[in-house]
């Protein structure tokens, strides 16, 4: 068979999937300056995910896993921010691949997140296939979906990376509800692991538990079906079943081994724990989980709703087509599913609001409500994709009516002409018209129209492809009004500055320097006796993450004095002095950085002071600026750093790099004691004549056991793909 | 209960709407829905407020206000004076930012509702004098002038300085603010009575418009040479051509590049019969309009601002 004649064929007898790549086609133009124009830059959170991606992807193309950034708060451990986007995503090397063909990884990485929706998108489609058994019902879910607001969140927030694995979780469990196999069971495991190890998981944790309840509710006969199918795969399966509990510890080992370094003070976030004064830092302040709920990302949207040409960033939208099917489906009948999921929506609803007795139950008795703070997230993963859901349901019952007489197929056009004509109306005298949203109505009269002469029996792929048309028409518009409403100025990287991190310029080699060279030894002035700045600020409270000793350091000495300090990223000191912890002068700490004072501040009373043959110093420390006989670096990554020294007497050395305990130092091969110096970074005595330090962050263990998780995680995906696509590719081979 | 009514009760029981209706219930009587959303309106509004520094530096005329600017500053007040419509000084914003979009029907509303507040606010009726001067009703926009003219600049300052709406705007005002609204509403009340002049020349109340032009003489308002030139113009109109001499020559002298100075003396040189001399200014006028073309117009010289 030809290969035209074969599309063809494809198309007329599985329309489905040839109008899903046209609706993936139509989206990616509507969003196509998104996509490649760089000078539409990425937004809000989405930036900082772009950053520590990068960050990752550009070290382990060097052969690094970094669990150190050393260019965040003066160094800081990584794996927080790996557990943010999730290192073992397997598609991330979509970033990779993408950047290898040409683009430049500004693209390339919103090319990833693109793959990544249209994967979320089919798994949608499956779930809703799977839920509602029939291929165009699904269809139409699929593509309220899609063209919902949630493809904008791609650029602006994170919350497709966790959103995907969840909805194919989803129809991996209700696929094999119904009938359990080794693949659909892998495939749960799968998506757990991923979403045990992406941003947080309570947010599925609450779903999942929230849907298991409501299930049980309204399906408890199916429910125990279910659990007795699942008893005996297990029964069957033992081994299988066993790997796959072992794939989930190993998986949930990462988030618990970050929980713990912040329980014992491994790292801070000051702005986020803000006035809490005990507890795991990655404890919520609950006046940040009180200020911006699920109420009021409903509002704050509902003020574009009313003037479309305004869109804008993080606004829940969904198609016209879907208010058409809540305005019909009042009249529709109440089954079992339709209740369910309004059931189930109700309360993902009531949990979301902060002031209702069901939040306030939960926060009091379920430990993980103080880990997470963004309740109108639930808005995006869970009231938005059961809200299209039930609606689509909704759909499948007005069409499976069927009007018998000549009377009942008058009243039932009636009312369809009404109810679109009284929409219309109401459209058309809002104050901003949006013609997009009247061809829609109009369109979706005729769909409707269509469906019931029995259109859908003769021209199955004609009609979604109207479907097609329904739906998409004035997210096409509204897309292009965001389009034109959103800036094209690069805006700044994060809102507090103190560091720029630019992984788009140079970054991975070492340089000596953190900013400009100095042209002249001068004392910095503190920031308020230069003059206030109306419109800057630097407040020690906005410091988002950083090692706890940094954070005391930030909040406490002007940001001008240390940004001067730790310009030299090495510092050679040839006195200490011990600084109580419990009694740090901050004044002096400043004065001791502004005058580079040679003497440097340990937090440790028994650090040795080697003999030294000459007890004169010089008044002030040596900054190293570059390489030279006495001083020079090696080699250096993200987790590790070589230099040599050869001083003419011993000297102790500062690295302005973060100290933590993760640190180990080396002389020569031996073993060498690090201290806490000048309140917050590493310090080491080293002695006289040629030296080798290397100092390097983490077990070597650590590391092995991340790569191997980041082998297991692609060899699991990679079987499920090949798995999933070889029905596929032995059907056409056949064919 | 009648066997139809029955049916109907039956059938509308078991339809969605029931529990929507339920769910609806369910959801506002678990929690003090009123309090929590006065709390929403709040955070949605102070979410929507746009920041404010581009708003800072049009002030201080260190930079323009874009129209993402604008269209965010509309959103933010739009659901402002939704919430809080007796806010008058958010209807003030609103004019201004639905003016500078080109929605000047709304732009007229919201001047006209932040007046009920507050009354002497000179701004609001020098933007309102704007927008009818652009619309084209000269008679309005004389009236809105007037009117403007007629406010005392101290209280306008005093309301501006204490405006909840300005006050975060103001903070990020480099200069001292006072200085700088001070120095801005004069330069308003210049351009009012600039505005006044152009309109009572061009509806050919040429009186009018040289007794005004004398008065900003005598009183020294800025732009001499504007006002010296029109002072001309409203001789030449009266016939008065030895006059209008003396005025335009006093302008040229002011100003001389502006081409049209030049054009009104070689049509007054042109009245008095002196035709060669005529001939020169006009030619002199042609140069110049090549060399700068800005130099050409006087109402394109006239920047008109809105606060």
């Amino acid at each position: 068979m030809f290969p035209l004649q074969r599309i063809k064929k494809i198309i007329v007898e599985q329309p489905v999937p040839a109008l899903m790549f046209l609706s993936f086609l139509v989206w990616g133009f509507a969003f196509r300056h998104f996509i490649f124009d760089t000078n539409l830059p990425l937004i809000s959170d989405a930036i900082s995910y772009f950053d520590h991606s990068k960050f990752y992807v550009d070290n382990l193309s060097r052969g690094v896993y970094p669990l150190w950034n050393p260019t965040w708060s003066c160094g800081s451990p990584n794996e927080f921010f790996l557990r943010r986007f999730g290192s073992f995503t397997p598609l991330l090397s979509l970033s990779v691949f993408f950047n290898k063909i040409g683009f430049n990884y500004d693209v390339a990485y919103r090319l990833y997140l693109v793959v990544y929706y249209f994967l979320e998108m089919i798994g949608f489609y499956k779930l809703a296939q799977c839920l509602l058994r029939d291929r165009r019902m699904a269809f139409a879910a699929f593509l309220l979906f899609l063209f919902s607001s949630l493809g904008v969140r791609l650029f602006d927030a994170y919350l497709n990376l966790f959103l995907a694995p969840m909805i194919w979780f989803f129809y991996f469990l209700l696929s094999s509800a119904q009938k359990p196999e080794k693949y659909s069971i892998l495939g749960m495991t799968f998506c757990l692991m991923i979403i045990a190890t992406t941003y947080i998981p309570f947010y599925f944790l609450i779903i999942l538990l929230s849907f298991l309840v409501f299930v049980l509710l309204f399906y408890f006969d199916e429910v125990k079906a279910a659990v007795l199918r699942y008893w005996k795969f297990i029964q069957e399966n033992k081994v299988f079943i066993f790997m796959c509990i072992l794939f989930l510890f190993l998986a949930l080992l990462p988030g618990l081994m970050l929980y713990k370094a912040g329980g014992s003070g491994g790292f801070v976030l000051p702005k986020r724990h803000a006035g809490l004064t005990t507890g795991n830092p990655i404890e919520v302040d609950p006046s940040w989980i009180t200020s911006w709920a699920i109420l009021e990302e409903i509002f704050y949207s509902a003020v574009y709703w009313e003037d479309l040409t305004q869109f804008n960033f993080a606004v829940l939208y969904v198609p016209v087509f879907a208010v058409i099917l809540l305005g019909l489906g009042i009249l529709a009948a109440a089954t079992r599913r339709s209740l369910f999921f309004l059931a189930w929506g109700v309360f993902i609803l009531l949990l979301s609001i902060p002031q209702t007795p069901v939040y306030q139950f939960l926060k009091e008795h379920v430990f993980f409500f103080k880990y997470f703070r963004n309740l109108h997230f639930f808005l995006w993963l869970a009231l938005l994709p059961i809200g299209i859901l039930f609606l689509t349901s909704q759909l499948q019952q007005i069409l499976e009516y069927k009007p018998r007489t000549k009377k009942e197929r008058f009243l039932w056009g009636s009312i369809l002409l009404l109810a679109h004509l009284g929409f219309l109306i109401f459209l058309i005298r809002r104050d901003s018209v949006v013609i997009a949203s009247c061809l829609a109505v109009v369109l979706s009269f005729i769909f409707f129209i269509f469906y019931f002469a029995g259109f859908a029996q003769r021209r199955e792929g004609l009609l979604l492809l109207l479907l097609l048309g329904v739906i998409s028409l004035e997210p096409a518009q509204v897309y292009f009004y965001l389009d034109r409403n959103t800036a094209r100025t690069k805006p700044p990287t994060y809102e507090v500055e103190f560091y720029q991190h630019r992984y788009n310029q140079p970054y991975l080699d070492f340089t000596y320097l953190r900013g400009p060279k100095r042209k002249e030894v001068r004392k910095a002035i503190r920031t308020d006796e230069r003059g206030s700045k109306p419109g800057e600020y630097y407040s020690p409270a906005a410091l988002y993450y950083s090692v706890p000793s940094f954070s005391v350091l930030y909040q406490n000495v002007d940001v001008e004095i240390l940004r001067n300090y730790v310009n030299e990223k090495f510092i050679v000191y040839d006195r200490v002095e011990f600084l109580d912890d419990a009694n740090l002068d901050f004044k002096r700490i400043e004065k001791n950085f502004s005058e580079n004072v040679n003497t440097a501040f340990v937090a440790d009373a028994s650090v040795q002071v080697p003999s030294r043959e000459s007890q004169s110093f010089e008044p002030q420390a040596q900054r190293v600026e570059g390489h030279s006989a006495e001083f020079q670096v090696l080699s250096f990554d993200s987790n590790t750093i070589k230099f040599r020294t050869n001083f003419s007497q011993p000297k102790f050395i500062v690295y302005n790099d973060s100290f933590h305990n993760g640190w180990q130092g080396f002389l020569n091969g031996k073993s060498l004691p690090l201290v806490r110096a000048n309140v917050a970074f590493k310090g080491m005595w080293v002695p006289a004549g040629e030296n080798v330090v290397l100092l390097r962050f983490g077990k070597a263990s650590l590391y092995v056991f991340n790569i191997f998780l980041l082998m297991l995680f692609g060899g699991i995906f990679l079987y499920l793909v090949f798995v999933g696509l070889r029905p596929y590719f032995l059907t056409h081979h056949r064919g | 209960m009648p066997n139809r009514s029955r049916k109907i009760f039956v059938f509308l029981g078991q339809r969605m709407i029931v529990f929507y209706f339920i769910a609806v219930l369910c959801v506002v009587s678990l929690f003090d829905y009123q309090g929590t959303m006065d709390q929403v309106k709040l955070s949605v509004l102070n979410r929507l407020m746009p920041t404010c520094i581009n708003f800072a530096k049009f002030i201080e005329h260190r930079g323009p206000l874009d129209k993402s600017d604008l269209k965010d500053y509309m959103v933010c007040f739009r659901e402002v004076v939704r919430d809080f419509p007796a806010f008058f000084e958010a209807w003030g914003i609103l004019g201004f930012t639905y003016y500078h979009l080109g929605k000047t029907e709304q732009a007229l509303y919201s001047y006209e509702r932040a007046l009920e507040g507050n009354p002497n606010n000179f701004w609001f009726y020098h933007d309102m004098g704007m927008i009818y001067f652009k619309i084209g009703q000269p008679e309005k926009a004389k009236d809105s002038f007037k009117k403007a003219l007629m406010v005392n600049s101290d209280i306008t300052l005093a309301s501006l300085l204490s405006s909840r709406v300005y006050i975060p705007i103001f903070q990020l005002i480099m200069a001292d603010r006072r200085a700088v609204l001070g120095e801005n509403l004069q330069k308003g009340y210049q351009h009012c009575f600039q505005m006044m002049v152009l309109l009572e020349y061009r509806s050919g109340n040429f009186a009018e418009a040289l007794r005004g032009t004398q008065y900003a003489i005598k009183t020294n308002t800025e732009p001499q040479d504007f006002f010296y030139h029109f002072a001309g113009l409203a001789a030449y109109q009266l016939k008065d051509y030895k006059m209008a001499l003396y005025f335009l020559q006093e302008s040229l002298k002011l100003n001389p590049r502006n081409a049209e100075i030049f054009h009104s003396l070689g049509l007054v040189w042109q009245a008095l019969g002196k035709n060669d001399l005529a001939a020169k200014f006009f030619q002199e006028e042609e140069s110049l309009k090549k060399s700068s073309p800005e130099a050409a117009s006087i109402e394109a010289s006239m920047q008109p601002w809105l606060m």
